[in-house]
C-alpha cells in the first residue's frame, strides 16, 4: 500500500504570491495565522497556566502554538450540499458534519482533461466523456472523479492559477449522472472563474451564468473537492481516495487531508 | 470482513466546552439569506430574484487554534528541538503519512484518577492484560475518564495523564504517533499546577510532552468514541491537516475495521 498525498499545502507566506489586489480576498487559498513562538508568545502563555517563572521550563522554551483565521473553503476542501443551498434534492441539505466516513472513502479516477479544456472556459460534457472513455477504470456508485485540468501547471504565485478551466451546470449534472458522488478538481475553485461569470452576467443578464456549477448540485447531491494537488502522482484507476474533513458542526466546508490508497 | 469506519473525532462547535475559556474556536456562519449581497460584489446588480430560490451560498469564517478540536501535535510543538537536542523538530507539514495510517491499540486508563500520573509500568501492566505485543509503528490510543465527561466544564480537568516515563516507554519501542481523549496528553493543567505548588519541581511541568525533546514523536489530542473501540484489530487514519511551520494540524481520525 503505498500513500500519495493530494492535497495542497496551507502557508501564509503565499499571500506575498498574490498581486496586491487579490490579497484582501484570499481566504480560500492562503490562511491568516498568528504564530505562538516556543521562545517567546509560548513561555508567557504557560508561565500563566502553571505559575512559574521562564527558567522553570526546560531550555526556557514554552510551547509551539498557531491561531488562524480561515475560511470554511481553504485549500483541499470537502463542499457539503448546504454550500450550494438550503435544500438539496428536495431536502434540507446536509452540512459536512452531516456526511457519513464511508460515503468520504471512495474508489477513485482521475479524469485527464489536458488539452481538452482552456482557462476561463467552461468544460464541455463532451470533453468529460472523452476523458471517461479514455480512462480504463470503471465508474462505481458513490466513486470520486477527479478532473486534472492542466492547473498542477500554474501554481499559486502564476496568473493561470486564478484563470482555471471551470465546471458548467451541465457538466456537473453530466458527472453525478454516472453514479459519481465526489467531484474534485486541482482548480481553484469548481466554477468557471468569478471574473468570468461576472462578465457573462453582465453581458447576457442571464441568472443561469451565475455560479452554476455549484448550484446544480441542489439538484444532484455531490460532494465537491477543489484545489486537489499533485494528481499526477496517482494512476488513473484502481485506487481508494480518502477525503475526511475536519469535523466542524454544521458547516458548508471543511479542509480535509486528501489521501490516496494506491495497492 | 466488511469495511467498517468509527469515527474518533470530537467535533468542532462553539457551545460545547472543549477548551479552557477563552481558547475556544469561533465559528460565523453566513447562511444563503445573508451571502446574496456579498456575491452581488462580484456580481454587479445581482438581486436576490436572480437567485434560485433568492439564496446564495453558506460559508463560514473560523477562528481557530491549531490546538482546537481532535489533533495532532508535532515534535515542533513540544520544543524546537528534538533527538536529544540534536536535530529540529519537525513541524506538522513535514509529518510521513506512512505514519498515519498503522495498526491501533487502546490502552483503557478509566479508572485512573484525574490528575494522575501514569507510568511506564501502568503501560506494561495494560499491554499485559490485554495481550497485545507492542510494534514499532503501533498508534496507541489512552482511554481516560475525560472521553466520558467531553462536552461538560469538568472536561479540561478530567483523566489521568501521560508522563515522561510511560511516553518514553512508547517511543523508545517505536511508537511514533500517540493519542488521548482528555485535553492533553499530560496531566490536566489545573492538577499539575497544584503539585507544583506544593513541590516546586519543574521536572513535572508538561513532561509528557518534553519527553519528545528525547525521542521525537507525535501525539493526538481530544479523541472521542475510545471507550467503542476494542483493545486492538483496527487501523488508525490521522493525516493531519498540511499546515506549513505549524506546531499541530487538525486532523479527523478514523478507526478502520476490516479492509
Amino acid at each position: 500500500m503505498r500513500l500519495i498525498d493530494i492535497t495542497r499545502p496551507l502557508d501564509p507566506e503565499d499571500i506575498h504570491k498574490l498581486p496586491p489586489e487579490r490579497r484582501a480576498n484570499a481566504a480560500t487559498h492562503v490562511p491568516e495565522i498568528e504564530y505562538v513562538r516556543p521562545k517567546v508568545e509560548g513561555v508567557t502563555a504557560m508561565c500563566g497556566h502553571f505559575g512559574c517563572a521562564p527558567e522553570d521550563l526546560p531550555g526556557g522554551e514554552g510551547w509551539g502554538a498557531e491561531r488562524l483565521h480561515i475560511n470554511t473553503h481553504l485549500g483541499t476542501h470537502v463542499d457539503a450540499p448546504l454550500h450550494y443551498g438550503s435544500m438539496c434534492e428536495g431536502k434540507p441539505a446536509r452540512t459536512i458534519s452531516d456526511i457519513s466516513l464511508d460515503e468520504l472513502y471512495a474508489d477513485g479516477l482521475v479524469l485527464d482533461l489536458r488539452g481538452k479544456v482552456k482557462g476561463g472556459e467552461g468544460i464541455a460534457v463532451s470533453a468529460l466523456k472523452e476523458a471517461i472513455a479514455a480512462n480504463p477504470g470503471k465508474i462505481t456508485q458513490g466513486c470520486a472523479l477527479m478532473l486534472r485540468t492542466g492547473q498542477e501547471d500554474h501554481p499559486i504565485g502564476t496568473p493561470g492559477f486564478f484563470n482555471y478551466p471551470g465546471m458548467t451546470r451541465e457538466g456537473t449534472l453530466f458527472l453525478a449522472s454516472t453514479g459519481a458522488k465526489i467531484l474534485g478538481t486541482d482548480a481553484l475553485g469548481w466554477d468557471r472563474p468569478f471574473p468570468v461569470m461576472k462578465r457573462a452576467f453582465a453581458e447576457t443578464k442571464d441568472r443561469a451564468q451565475i455560479w452554476d456549477g455549484h448550484f446544480a448540485g441542489r439538484d444532484a447531491e455531490v460532494f465537491i473537492i477543489q484545489q486537489l494537488h499533485n494528481l499526477s502522482a496517482l494512476p488513473t484507476h484502481g485506487f481508494k481516495v480518502g477525503f475526511f474533513p475536519l469535523s466542524l458542526a454544521r458547516c458548508s466546508a471543511s479542509p480535509a487531508r486528501a489521501v490516496a490508497f494506491v495497492n | 470482513m466488511a469495511r467498517r469506519f468509527v469515527d474518533l473525532s470530537i467535533s468542532i462547535e462553539m457551545d460545547v466546552p472543549s477548551d479552557p475559556p477563552g481558547m475556544e474556536p469561533v465559528i460565523e456562519y453566513t447562511r444563503h439569506k445573508d451571502s446574496v449581497a456579498m456575491m452581488a460584489g462580484y456580481f454587479p446588480g445581482l438581486t436576490p430574484e436572480d437567485m434560485p430560490d433568492g439564496e446564495g451560498w453558506a460559508s463560514e469564517r473560523v477562528t481557530i487554534s491549531t490546538h482546537n478540536g481532535t489533533h495532532m501535535d508535532a515534535p515542533f510543538h513540544f520544543h524546537s528541538t528534538t533527538n536529544h537536542g540534536k536535530s529540529r523538530a519537525p513541524a506538522i507539514d513535514e509529518t510521513p503519512l506512512d505514519m498515519c495510517f498503522a495498526p491501533g491499540v487502546k490502552l483503557d486508563f478509566r479508572s485512573l484518577p484525574d490528575g494522575y500520573v501514569a507510568t511506564g509500568k501502568d503501560v506494561e501492566d495494560e499491554l499485559k492484560r490485554v495481550g497485545h505485543r507492542l510494534a514499532a509503528g503501533d498508534i496507541v490510543l489512552v482511554n481516560t475518564r475525560a472521553g466520558e465527561v467531553f462536552g461538560r466544564p469538568e472536561f479540561i480537568h478530567a483523566g489521568c495523564g501521560m508522563g515522561r516515563e510511560a511516553t518514553l516507554y512508547l517511543t523508545e519501542r517505536g511508537v511514533r504517533i500517540v493519542g488521548t481523549d482528555a485535553w492533553s496528553w499530560d496531566a490536566p493543567f489545573s492538577h499539575t499546577a497544584k503539585k507544583w505548588a506544593e513541590t516546586r519541581d519543574p521536572k513535572i511541568i508538561w513532561e509528557g510532552h518534553k519527553a519528545g525533546r528525547e525521542i521525537p514523536y507525535w501525539q493526538m489530542e481530544k479523541l472521542a468514541n475510545l471507550a467503542s473501540l476494542p483493545p486492538d484489530g483496527f487501523e488508525v487514519i490521522c493525516f493531519p491537516v498540511k499546515i506549513k511551520g505549524a506546531s499541530a494540524g487538525w486532523s479527523r481520525v478514523v478507526a478502520m475495521f476490516g479492509s
